[in-house]
């Protein structure tokens, strides 16, 4: 098949590495992870905020709640864990987007003992729902909004849970240049470990409001030490209707809204083109036989959550492959790099060879 | 979504009655009248288009046959006999040729030998791209043998009963038929549907179909299915479960292969990767958000062995909500009637007539 012409033109930061450092700062009291874990977090922080598109609009380094004054982390002290209960003092961040109308904030809280892999997500679209955004905060207190809704709460995500051990990171970073679509992956021992994405919709139906967008995050528990879990794979967003998928999607409608009223969004699935039942990127296991290209599947968006049923969306430039092939496969052929293999998805990619271990 | 814009002009024949009348056998294989008058039809209606129409490149009447490109099936009660395979019994047969399908046209022979006690339920049918008869290279045959090509392909199991074999609704016993066929015709001929309905059920569809957007190297880029289910199913022949799934039954020829079968592929999710009309609400509700019921693109897909992979899509041919009700006309509202679904398919329609689904 012909090659994808890409909707958007992309800024790019990839191959970034992140060295193992085992280390724990301050202590290894049950809730820090490792240094290299709070590296990543805090060199992905600093890529998005490079971008003309993203900022920080507020953060705690778990000492100086910075409501209003921006970026307080700055190094990986500043990036403090503690435990989910009680009133301890912790990190937290707000990353916003005003392109899309989005604020991600992510707090350092995690569950006892699983070494930091537990942390907080929420989003908030002030724009769409009239309000504020995250606002307050403090250093032993998270910021909050009136529409806030969670994205990843007490889920296998983050950076290795319960697993203390370090770990060299690659992650690399796409925006497009009109900064509607946002994607981060990072990768360990040639799998990818944790994917963000966070992106407007592409032909949306009629009836939608705007502008839509779909985001998430997620990352693999490192504990089981082999292959990469469910991050960008038909199993974890073509199969399954995981309900973590943007608040304030399609939000503006009173009855639309409805749904996320109730602090679950909407879930949604990744489609893709398919028969006897799979899609056809887990059918084929090789390249085309005809024209010895590989498949790359358009992803959809479909929901069937009462008052959303129906195929609502695309995605820009994003495509399932062949799952069989590897993470860091580059298309049209190998050593061209146009595109990239990420786990079952195919995204654009800049040309450089990937860095994947 | 948007309602789809179709990328061809259609000729239609549409609402053709056929009355049940199972007079006229003369013994357990051959046909009733009312399946003589359903195969006649649909022959004349294929014939007769106005722009690029199907032609006869051979017939048998049972008493004479050519290759000369004569109809010698005038008739319908008095040509079309039906015989047990096997026998070299005097039967008819009919080939017909479409000179715009895929990359260099498509003849198909329609063989009229069926299964032992089939009351014409079932006979053969093959394809071929190079053309039956001597001339071609194959055989011309006779009253009691169907002429050959050297690249044929049947694509009905034949012998058997079934999805791909039953004809007219028989089954194995003689039993009086109403049916109700339509025929669309692509006016560059590229592409054929029949669609034949008993007891507001479709129980064949045929379609002989260039494919759109092949991918580089498909020459032959055309698919087709002859698919018929008798009364004892009963299952709708234009279906997921027929087309998508199970047995691939979409027949093509792969130079270097021959025979290949290819699925309807379209787009789906959830664990078992079912279509979006075939899921929750969406089987016979609408789309949510805009209101309108979902038609979905239809693409073609292999397993075959060297012919693997996605290779292109079906023109103007889309997946409808699986529970709508056979003759569902689209879209809602105003001007109705520019589509109409069967089975799990919509279909282009003409905008006016409305369909019949006795």
């Amino acid at each position: 098949m012909p090659l994808p012409v890409l909707d958007k033109a992309y800024t790019f930061n990839v191959n970034n590495v992140v060295p193992l450092d085992g280390g724990f700062t301050p202590s290894n009291d049950g809730e820090q992870p490792t240094n290299d874990r709070k590296e990543l977090l805090l060199q992905v922080k600093d890529a998005l905020v490079a971008t003309a598109f993203w900022s920080v609009k507020s953060s705690s380094n778990g000492t100086t709640p910075g409501t209003g004054s921006g970026d307080n982390w700055s190094t990986i002290a500043d990036v403090l864990w503690a435990i989910n209960t009680g009133t301890p003092n912790f990190a937290w961040t707000v990353l916003q987007n005003t392109t899309i109308d989005l604020e991600v904030l992510i707090i350092c809280r995690t569950n006892s003992n699983d070494e930091g892999g537990h942390p907080r997500v929420y989003i908030s679209r002030p724009t769409l729902s009239g309000g504020a955004g995250f606002t307050g905060g403090a250093a032993n207190a998270r910021p909050t909004a009136p529409d806030e809704s969670w994205l990843v709460e007490n889920e296998q995500w983050g950076w290795g849970t319960n697993d203390n051990s370090g770990k060299a990171w690659v992650f690399s970073t796409m925006v497009s240049t009109d900064g509607e679509v946002t994607r981060v992956a990072w990768f360990n021992a040639n799998e990818i470990r944790g994917f963000w994405m966070f992106e407007r919709l592409k032909n949306p139906v009629s009836g939608m409001s705007s502008p839509e967008i779909i985001c998430k995050m997620m990352a693999v528990d490192q504990s089981t030490g082999g292959a990469g879990g469910a991050e960008a794979t038909y199993a974890g967003l073509h199969d399954i209707d995981t309900r973590v998928f943007s608040p304030q999607y399609n939000g503006t409608s009173p009855v639309q809204q409805n749904p996320q009223a109730t602090s679950k969004p909407p879930g949604i699935y990744m489609t893709s083109e398919g028969f006897n039942g799979q899609p056809c990127g887990q059918n084929f296991v090789s390249a085309n036989q005809v024209d010895n290209d590989y498949g790359f599947f358009p992803v959809g968006v479909a929901s069937l959550f009462p008052g959303f049923a129906g195929r609502h969306a695309e995605f820009f430039d994003m495509w399932w492959g062949i799952d069989g092939n590897a993470t860091g496969d580059t298309y049209p052929v190998a050593g061209t790099n146009l595109f990239i293999q990420v786990n079952d998805l195919i995204l654009p990619w800049n040309g450089t060879v990937p860095v994947v271990a | 979504m948007a309602l789809p814009v179709l990328v061809k002009t259609w000729q239609t024949n549409l609402n053709n009655r056929v009355f049940a009348d199972s007079a006229g056998r003369t013994d357990n294989e051959d046909f009733g009248n009312d399946q003589r008058n359903l195969f006649y039809g649909i022959k004349e209606a294929m014939k007769n288009f106005a722009s690029n129409p199907w032609t006869v490149e051979g017939s048998s009447d049972f008493v004479t046959s050519n290759m000369s490109g004569t109809d010698l099936i005038t008739d319908p009660i008095t040509d079309l006999r039906c015989s047990q395979i096997g026998f070299a019994q005097d039967h008819s047969w009919l080939v017909m040729k479409q000179a715009n399908v895929g990359g260099s046209g498509l003849s198909v022979l329609f063989n009229h030998e069926g299964a032992n006690n089939g009351d014409g339920a079932v006979f053969d049918v093959f394809i071929s791209e190079v053309g039956f008869g001597a001339a071609n290279g194959g055989t011309d045959g006779s009253i009691t043998v169907p002429p050959t090509a050297t690249d044929q392909v049947q694509i009905n199991s034949g012998n058997t009963f079934g999805i791909e074999g039953c004809w007219g609704g028989g089954d194995s016993g003689v039993l009086a038929r109403s049916f109700v066929f339509n025929v669309w015709q692509s006016t560059d001929g590229q592409c054929t549907r029949v669609l034949v309905l008993y007891n507001n059920s479709p129980i064949g569809f045929w379609f002989f179909d260039t494919v759109q957007n092949p991918v580089t190297g498909w020459g032959e880029k055309f698919v087709c299915g002859v698919l018929q289910n008798g009364n004892v199913n009963n299952a709708r022949t234009p279906d997921y479960d027929v087309l998508n799934t199970g047995t691939a039954r979409m027949r093509s020829i792969r130079t270097g292969i021959g025979d290949v079968r290819l699925f309807m592929s379209g787009e789906g999710f959830g664990s078992v990767s079912e279509l979006i009309g075939q899921q929750g609400d969406l089987q016979d509700g609408v789309n949510q958000l805009n209101q309108e019921f979902h038609l979905s693109p239809i693409n073609v897909a292999s397993m075959a062995t060297g012919f693997i992979g996605r290779h292109g899509q079906m023109f103007d041919l889309w997946w409808g909500p699986e529970l709508r009700p056979n003759g569902t006309a689209y879209p809602r509202g105003a001007s109705p009637l520019q589509f109409v679904q069967f089975g799990d398919i919509v279909f282009p329609w003409d905008g006016v007539t409305t369909p019949l689904v006795l």
